[in-house]
Parts: C-alpha cells; sequence; structure tokens
C-alpha cells in the first residue's frame, strides 16, 4: 500500500484538516477560538501546494519549489496574522471585557 | 542693474531680515536680540555709505542710477495695465539713505539702552524684543520709500511706516493715553493718506490731456508727461495737476503733521523716546517732506505751490507759538518739529526744494540729537518729563547738556551750525518771495523770521529750565547722574554731524565767505548736488536776482530775530530779569485759552466733526441699513421666502416628495428589502463566513460535483 | 507498507485527530494545545513530502511562534479559560452540517481528480532549502520583499492597535 507517495492522501488530509478549521471558524464561541479555525485552514491550503508540487506530474516539471515557497508564505503571513490577532483581540478584551465575536457588531453594515 | 542699484536693494532687506528674525526668534536670543536690527541696520549704514560716496565720484546734479521691473501685468494690446516696481538712487536718495540708515543706527544704539531699566534689564519683558523688531520694521519702510523710483511701493513703505508709527506710539500699552495717542496719530494720518491714495489712482488711471492713462506710477514718467504737457487739462472747474497736487499734498499734510492734521504728533510723543527721534522727528515725518520733493513738478505744474507755502507758513508759526507754552520736554521739542516741518514745507512752496531738502537733512541730525538728549534726561531722571521738576542738570549730565547745547544752537540758527546754513536759505527765499517779488504775500518771511526768532527763544527756555538754575526736585536731582556710554555716543556723533561746515563748504554757512578746503572747492556742495535740472521752477531770472539780493538782508535779519530769542530767553528764564508770569499776563486771556487748548483743533474734530459730524452720520447710516434695508428689504425677502416655503413645504415636499414619493415609494421599498436582509447583516462575522461556506458549498453541488 | 508511508499514516492521522479536537474541545486552552500537536503533524507530512525547510519552518514559526502568541492571547484575556463553549447545541449543529456537506463534495473532488489528472509515482525527493534560497533571491525575489514588507508593516500596525488608550473607557457589558 502506497501511502506517503498517493496524492489522494494528503487530499483527503488537508480536506479534512478544512473542513475542521471550518466548523472551528463557525461555531467557536470566542475569537481566538475562530483565529484557530483559520490556522487549520491555512495548513491545509499550504499541504496542497507541498503535496501537489511534488506528487502531480504537470507541477512536479517546474524548475523552482513553488509549493514550498508559497508553504513558507502561508507561514509567514499566518505570522503577521497572528501578530495582529492578538493586538486586536487584546484590544477587543480591553474594551469590552469580552472577546465573544457576537459582542464585536458594532461596525455591522 | 548697476552696482549701487544692487546695493540699494540690500539697504532696505537687512533690517527687514531683522525684523523677521526678531519676530520669530527674538525673544530666545541673547539680550532678546537687540543687536540683531542694529546689526542689520549698521549693514545698511555701510551699504549707503558707499552708495554716498560713489555719489561723490559722479559729483553731478543729473546722477541717477535706475532699475526697474515689471511687477504686475495683467493689460493687453488695446488696454495696458502694468505696475513697474523699481529702484532709484539719484542724489536726493543717496543723501536720504546715508542720513536714514545713521540717524537709525545711532538711534538703535541709544535704545538699547533706553529701553532698558537702569539695573540693566530688559523694561517690560518680552516686549524689549518686539520694540527693536518694530525699529527694524520701520527703518525697511523708511528705507524702501526712499530707493522707490514710483509713487506705488513709495506707497506701500509709507503705510507699512504708518503702522509701526501705530504700533510704536502705542508701545507703553498699558498708559490709556498712549493707546489713545496712538488710534489718534493713525486715523489722522489715514486722512491725508487717502488722498494721496486718490492722487495715485488719478494718476494711473486718468486719460490725460492726449487721451491717453499714463498707467504708469514711475517718477520718471511722471515727469516726462509734465514736461510734454500732458497734465494741461481740466477736472471740472480745476487743472489736473492742481487737483492731482493738492491730493498728493494731503499725503505730506498728515504725515508731516501739517496744518490742519498737526494734532497727531505731539501726542506721538507717548512712544518711547528713541521712537521719537527716529520716526516722529528725524524721519517719517520728514517723508511727507520727501513725497512733495519728489512730486514737486506736479506741484508746480498744477500752481499749488502757494498753498503749500502758507500751510507750512501757518504750522511753522503757530506750533511755535505752542511751544512756548510747554512744560513737557518731549513736547517742547514736538511742537519744535512740527515747526521745523512747516519750515520744509513753506520752503518747497517757495520753490526753493534745495534748502528745504538742506534743513530737511540738518534737522534730522540735530533734531534726533534734541530728542535723544531729553531721552537722555528722562532716562536719568528716572522718566520724569516735566521741566519744572528738572533745573541744575548741567553738572550732573554734563555730557548730555554739551551736545544738546550744541543741537540748540543749531536749530536756534546761530552761525557754525548746520540749522543757520539751511535756515537762512529757508529765510532768504522767503524774503525774496514776499518782500522783493511779491509784496502781497508778506506773511511767509513775517512768519518765517518770527518763527525763528520764537524756535531760539522756546529751545533755551528748555536749556534754562532743564539744565541751569536750581534743582526742583531734589530727589531726582540727587539721583540722577550720567548716560552709559552706549547712550552718549549717539549723542556726540549726531551734535557733531550738527556743524555748518559739513553742510555748506564753509564754517560759516557764506557769513564770511566760502573757504575752500572741501570737496575740492565744491562750495555749497549740498545745493549742488540737489539743484535737479528736470525742475525747473517758474520764478524766473528775476526770482534767480531777487534770491541773490536777498542773502544777505536774510542772513542779517535771522541772526537779530535769533539773537532776541536767545537774549530774552537768557532774560526770563536764565538771569530771571524778567518774571516769566508777568510776561504770561501780558496777554490777554483768549490768547491762553487757544493755546492750552490748541487752538480748539482737537476739540474742533472731536467733539464738531466726529460727534456732531461723523457720528451722527454714521447713526443715521446705521439706522438706514437696519431699517430700511434689513428690516424692509431682507425681511420683506425673508417674508416672501417663508410664506413660499409653508406652501411649497406643505404641499410640495410634505404631501407629494415625502409622503408619496419618499415614505411610501423609495422608503417602503427599501424598508421592506432592509426588513429582509438585515438578518444577513446583522455583525456576526460567523454568521458571514457560514453563509459563505454554505454558498461555496450550494455551488459546488450546482456545478455537478 | 514501508517505514515512511507508516510515518505519513500516523502523522495524517494525528493532524486530522488533533484538528477535530481544536474544532470540538469545549475547553479553549486544550483546543490550543491539539493545535499545537496537529501543526506538528503536518510538518511531519511536509517531511514525508520532501520538503525539509517547510517542515522546519512549521517547527519553528507556528509551533515555537504562532502556538506561543495563542496561549498568550488565551491568557491575556480572562474568562476565556472557563469558557465552556459548545453549551449551545444549536450553535454547533449547523456549522457541523455545512462542514460535512463541504467535506463530502470535496471527497468527491479528490477522488474526480484522482483518476482524471496524471501523477508522479516515484517522485524523487530533493533537498528543498538549497533551491528555495535561490528562487528567493531569484525569481521570488519581489514576492520575498513584499511578504517582509507585509510583515513589518503588520507589526508596526499590531504594536499601534494593541498599545493602551488610557482616554478611553472600557464598555461594561458591550451591545
Amino acid at each position: 500500500m502506497n501511502i506517503a507517495n498517493n496524492l489522494s492522501f494528503y487530499l483527503i488530509v488537508s480536506a479534512v484538516l478544512f473542513v475542521l478549521g471550518v466548523i472551528a471558524a463557525l461555531s467557536r464561541r470566542n475569537t481566538i477560538g475562530i483565529f484557530m479555525g483559520v490556522e487549520l485552514i491555512l495548513n491545509a491550503a499550504a499541504l496542497n501546494f507541498v503535496a501537489v508540487r511534488l506528487l502531480n506530474q504537470k507541477a512536479a516539471q517546474s524548475p523552482v519549489q513553488d509549493g514550498s515557497l508559497f508553504a513558507l508564505f502561508i507561514i509567514v503571513l499566518a505570522a503577521i496574522e497572528a501578530a495582529v490577532a492578538l493586538a486586536i483581540v487584546l484590544r477587543v478584551f480591553a474594551m469590552k471585557r469580552s472577546i465573544d465575536p457576537d459582542k464585536m457588531a458594532r461596525l455591522k453594515g | 542693474m548697476t552696482s549701487n542699484v544692487y546695493l540699494a536693494l540690500w539697504i532696505p532687506l537687512f533690517p527687514l531680515i531683522a525684523y523677521f528674525v526678531q519676530v520669530s526668534v527674538g525673544k530666545k536670543l541673547p539680550r532678546m536680540g537687540d543687536w540683531v536690527s542694529t546689526g542689520a541696520i549698521f549693514v545698511s549704514f555701510l551699504l549707503a555709505t558707499k552708495i554716498f560716496f560713489s555719489m561723490f565720484s559722479n559729483f553731478s546734479p543729473d546722477w541717477v542710477e535706475a532699475w526697474s521691473f515689471t511687477w504686475i501685468d495683467l493689460g493687453s494690446v488695446t488696454s495696458p495695465f502694468k505696475i513697474d516696481l523699481g529702484v532709484r538712487i539719484d542724489n536726493i536718495s543717496a543723501i536720504m539713505l546715508f542720513m536714514v540708515t545713521g540717524c537709525s543706527t545711532l538711534i538703535h544704539l541709544f535704545s538699547t539702552g533706553y529701553m532698558r531699566d537702569h539695573d540693566g534689564k530688559e523694561s517690560d519683558g518680552y516686549r524689549y524684543a518686539s520694540f527693536f523688531a518694530y525699529l527694524s520694521l520701520f527703518t525697511a519702510a523708511m528705507l524702501g520709500l526712499i530707493i522707490s523710483d514710483n509713487l506705488f511701493s513709495l506707497f506701500m513703505c509709507w503705510e507699512v511706516m504708518g503702522l509701526c508709527s501705530y504700533l510704536l506710539i502705542g508701545f507703553y500699552r498699558n498708559k490709556v493715553s498712549a493707546a489713545n495717542a496712538s488710534i489718534k496719530a493713525f486715523m489722522t494720518t489715514r486722512v491725508g493718506d487717502t488722498g494721496l491714495f486718490i492722487a495715485m489712482l488719478m494718476l494711473f488711471t486718468l486719460p490725460l490731456a492726449d487721451g491717453q492713462a499714463l498707467g504708469s506710477f514711475r517718477f520718471e514718467d511722471i515727469y516726462n508727461a509734465i514736461a510734454a504737457g500732458r497734465f494741461n487739462f481740466n477736472i471740472g472747474a480745476f487743472s489736473a495737476a492742481t487737483v492731482m497736487g493738492l491730493l498728493v499734498f494731503c499725503g505730506t499734510v498728515g504725515k508731516s503733521a501739517q496744518f490742519p492734521l498737526q494734532v497727531w504728533l505731539p501726542d506721538a510723543m507717548e512712544g518711547p523716546t528713541p521712537v521719537s527721534a527716529l520716526i516722529h522727528a528725524a524721519t517719517m515725518v520728514a517723508a511727507g517732506v520727501y513725497l512733495i520733493l519728489r512730486m514737486f513738478p506736479l506741484l508746480e505744474a498744477g500752481n499749488v505751490l502757494i498753498v503749500v507755502a502758507y500751510v507750512g507758513s501757518f504750522t511753522a508759526l503757530f506750533a511755535a507759538i505752542l511751544a512756548i507754552k510747554q512744560n513737557d520736554i518731549k513736547k517742547v521739542l514736538a511742537y519744535s518739529t512740527l515747526s521745523q516741518l512747516g519750515y520744509m514745507v513753506m520752503a518747497i512752496g517757495l520753490g526753493a526744494y534745495q534748502a528745504s531738502f538742506m534743513h530737511l537733512i540738518t534737522h534730522a541730525l540735530f533734531k534726533a540729537c534734541l530728542f535723544m538728549s531729553s531721552g537722555a534726561v528722562i532716562y536719568a531722571m528716572h522718566h520724569e518729563q516735566d521741566m519744572r521738576h528738572m533745573g541744575g542738570l548741567k553738572k550732573k549730565l554734563p555730557i548730555t547738556f554739551a551736545c544738546m547745547f550744541v543741537a540748540t544752537l543749531a536749530i536756534s540758527g546761530v552761525p557754525f551750525f548746520s540749522g543757520f546754513v539751511s535756515k537762512d536759505k529757508i529765510l532768504a527765499a522767503s524774503y525774496a518771495f514776499g518782500v522783493l517779488d511779491h509784496p502781497v504775500h508778506f506773511f511767509l518771511p513775517f512768519a518765517g523770521f518770527l518763527t525763528a526768532g520764537l524756535t531760539s527763544f522756546y529751545m533755551f527756555r528748555l536749556i534754562f529750565m532743564t539744565f541751569f538754575g536750581k534743582p526742583h526736585d531734589e530727589h531726582h536731582y540727587d539721583h540722577a547722574h550720567e548716560v552709559p556710554p552706549n547712550m552718549f555716543i549717539p549723542l556726540i556723533a549726531l551734535a557733531s554731524l550738527s556743524l555748518a561746515v559739513l553742510f555748506s563748504g564753509s564754517l560759516t554757512g557764506g557769513l564770511l565767505g566760502h573757504a575752500d578746503f572741501i570737496l575740492g572747492g565744491a562750495n555749497n556742495w549740498f545745493e549742488g548736488l540737489v539743484t535737479n535740472s528736470g525742475f525747473v521752477h517758474g520764478h524766473g531770472a528775476e526770482w534767480e536776482e531777487h534770491l541773490h539780493h536777498a542773502h544777505i538782508p536774510a542772513m542779517i535779519l535771522s541772526l537779530i530775530v535769533a539773537g532776541l530769542g536767545i537774549l530774552s530767553s537768557y532774560l526770563v528764564f536764565g538771569s530771571k530779569k524778567i518774571s516769566a508770569e508777568k510776561l504770561s499776563t501780558m496777554w490777554p486771556s483768549f490768547v491762553h485759552k487757544a493755546i492750552d487748548n490748541l487752538y480748539f483743533f482737537d476739540w474742533f474734530y472731536i467733539k464738531v466733526l466726529i460727534q456732531k459730524g461723523f457720528l451722527p452720520f454714521s447713526a443715521a447710516n446705521a439706522k438706514f441699513d437696519d431699517s430700511v434695508i434689513d428690516q424692509g428689504a431682507v425681511d420683506g425677502i425673508k417674508n416672501i421666502t417663508m410664506v413660499t416655503k409653508d406652501v411649497a413645504g406643505a404641499v410640495i415636499d410634505d404631501a407629494i416628495i415625502d409622503g408619496f414619493l419618499v415614505d411610501k415609494g423609495a422608503g417602503g421599498v427599501t424598508a421592506l428589502l432592509g426588513g429582509q436582509l438585515q438578518v444577513l447583516q446583522n455583525g456576526r462575522i460567523q454568521r458571514y463566513l457560514l453563509v459563505a461556506v454554505g454558498v461555496l458549498s450550494l455551488v459546488l453541488i450546482w456545478r455537478g460535483l | 507498507m514501508s517505514l515512511i508511508d507508516i510515518f505519513a499514516l500516523l502523522s495524517g492521522i494525528a493532524a486530522v485527530l488533533t484538528a477535530s479536537l481544536v474544532a470540538f474541545h469545549p475547553n479553549i486552552l486544550y483546543a490550543a494545545v491539539a493545535l499545537t500537536f496537529s501543526l506538528m503533524s503536518v510538518a511531519g507530512l511536509y517531511a514525508v513530502l520532501g520538503a525539509d525547510f517547510v517542515a522546519a519552518a512549521q517547527l519553528i514559526i507556528y509551533v515555537g511562534g504562532i502556538i506561543v502568541v495563542i496561549l498568550f492571547a488565551i491568557m491575556m484575556s480572562e474568562n476565556i479559560y472557563r469558557t465552556r463553549f459548545l453549551d449551545n447545541a444549536r450553535k454547533i449543529l449547523l456549522p457541523l452540517g455545512i462542514g460535512s456537506v463541504l467535506f463530502v463534495l470535496l471527497v468527491k473532488l479528490i477522488a474526480k481528480a484522482a483518476v482524471s489528472i496524471p501523477v508522479v509515482k516515484d517522485p524523487i525527493r530533493v533537498p528543498v532549502s538549497g533551491p528555495i534560497g535561490e528562487a528567493f533571491i531569484h525569481q521570488y525575489a519581489l514576492p520575498f520583499e513584499y511578504v517582509s514588507l507585509v510583515l513589518l508593516i503588520g507589526l508596526i500596525g499590531a504594536v499601534v492597535i494593541a498599545r493602551p488608550n488610557y482616554h478611553e473607557k472600557p464598555e461594561r457589558g458591550g451591545e
């Protein structure tokens, strides 16, 4: 049984991570939970990039390591996101004594 | 641009830069930046000296260096509208620059002492920096006025000077009298300035005799137009040149405080004494004389010189009479300034503009000296200005006394001193005009000689009351002490400039023949320089003849009246042989009343003209504005609008637009949609995300997965 | 089934299990710790895929940095620790349903792709650190600079946002 070289395996794992991330983002009752869900979604996407670059026939012919590069960019952007999210969370908490996303509805359109 | 013009451009710029430095950072500089202003004007003085001596290298009455550029050009070929600004350096402006920068430097130096308290602190806190800022701005404007080659920039500088005068008269702003005096000075000169401004507009825009407007403010163009006879047309019943000349003269009457706008100058003595010396004696008030000197051809073309002469002689005589009764040391000098300015104006009216200009320069020097000496006395007496409290100060203030005495001799017209030279020329001209030429105008020489006698009388009264006799106020006398060097050095410099030799080329002003040791034999260099061949005065050869004949009798007469003045002053105030009280009771009471009330001018202006004339007129205007325009026209339109508003509002707006279209139509639809859609827009990000993911799923299903 | 296959399978299962803890564990602190392990498992998958540098970066940045930040945020905001978030069943049902639908669709998509898109049977796993470094200074120099710029701006922004504003009064109770 070939698992390490099976693209579908990685895609399925990534799909599961994505869906779990979505569920977490939808159902968590505090902002940090949503944020963790988003991290899972980002990870799922990065995993897809790396897996496809190695195992897809067309992508494997690319002269550069695109998959790894995109994964790295995602990681870096996730780091930025984490920093800003933390700042926002602290700010909102300082203002409202709560980080329930439903209470951050002041900017509703 | 010649090098002299280039230098001349820099002369006003240095004080201007100093002004901006003082205004912005003056308070933070060491010594509050008095050295910035003083240094700047000193640099200007050096430049002016360079120009002055290059004038001598071109020893010619027609020496002119000019440069101009177009400042505003808005016209087309058919209707030109162009304003040129420029610099004109000729003998007059070179001498003026030299005098003004020199005087101003010395007065700045004097102020560094005077404006400080006796312990060396800047008096009045940060205002010390402002004082020097104003002085710099004033000097920049005065120098800009001198180098102007046109009426336009001259007028701009003229007004800046007016502003500075206002600021400096009201410098002690906590004093009500100073604040009032500054407003009075500003408003009174404004009357004259209006005349000047109207004259400028007429000069620029009126179509002249050849149908073309002059379209220029430059002196050169004005002179040429007059010479070409383009001003030979009438405005109403009067010749155009007469109207314009009188209006220009209005500016002089305001600025130089001539009759009947003389009321502001004595009050201007509320300012600090260096200001009185610089602005209200030496320079700014002389700017009015400078203006009619520049516009002399226009005045002559308009035949208004005789008016000028009478105004000047009136001012000279009546101001001198007022000066006799003053007890405030600065007021005496203020009236004497008025009187001397009257002399200058009268000389211009007589066509003796050389004499007038010479008197302008000599008067500026000795009057600055007199004012600063009085400032030194006031400083030494701890701001006591009343002469009745002084006396015997000769011992305490020897240097000040010496300088003031020299300047007093100069103003009294004693031989060997500058005032003798210049005043003698004016008196000779008045003698030639009023005695030999037109005996009908006998008032002019009469006023001239009488004023000369009165001048020496009241000036020596000042000297005797201040420096001789017994001290009247022991307390002040004991505390009096000689002023510091930065205050007496300017006095010495100005006093030494009051010597006749500098102006006449002879020690005595021609009394004992000319000495040839100065300027390579250029006797009377001053007159030679200023005699502009472009200025022709229309008295003709006969006048020259008379002027020549008038010289000796006028000189003898002036010496006699000056001597009589000094002698009687000595008898009354020096040796007290004649009682001053007895002398004053000789005169009927209405004379005293008139003098004490300054001939009722202030009373007339304030009580009659303003309170009975302008104020009711303004009130009537205000009433008209309020009742007719506001309540009638404006409120009427308002009422119409209100009615329209009610109809339009109730029917069209409320019922149709608001009620039907907006509320029922657009509003209803929007409210309906909003009610449905607001569920989606509830601000809950998770709900948004849910919708997004749900839609994504639906799309994927729809795409056939 | 070789060793690498077993490692891949274990990593995948660990990633999925820990991710489900992230999604469902009522205690946010446990969820955060579970996220740590999930991310470590994904790093293992990267290693299996031959992306050694990415795996290292995942460990260093995510596990070393981001998780710390998240835990920090949790600790900094009180009462999070005590929050039991699954007290409302209605709240989880709808996300769960939509997630399931999405999952089914994704699996169908993957199955469709698996038969139609050609794959590499025997991939050659080369070390990627060197090629990545070269790419960053050649073809990807501009994106690299952009990302560094974004990072800088994000950090400054975070500082500005988080700096306390003492004029602002805390709002009690929210809306």
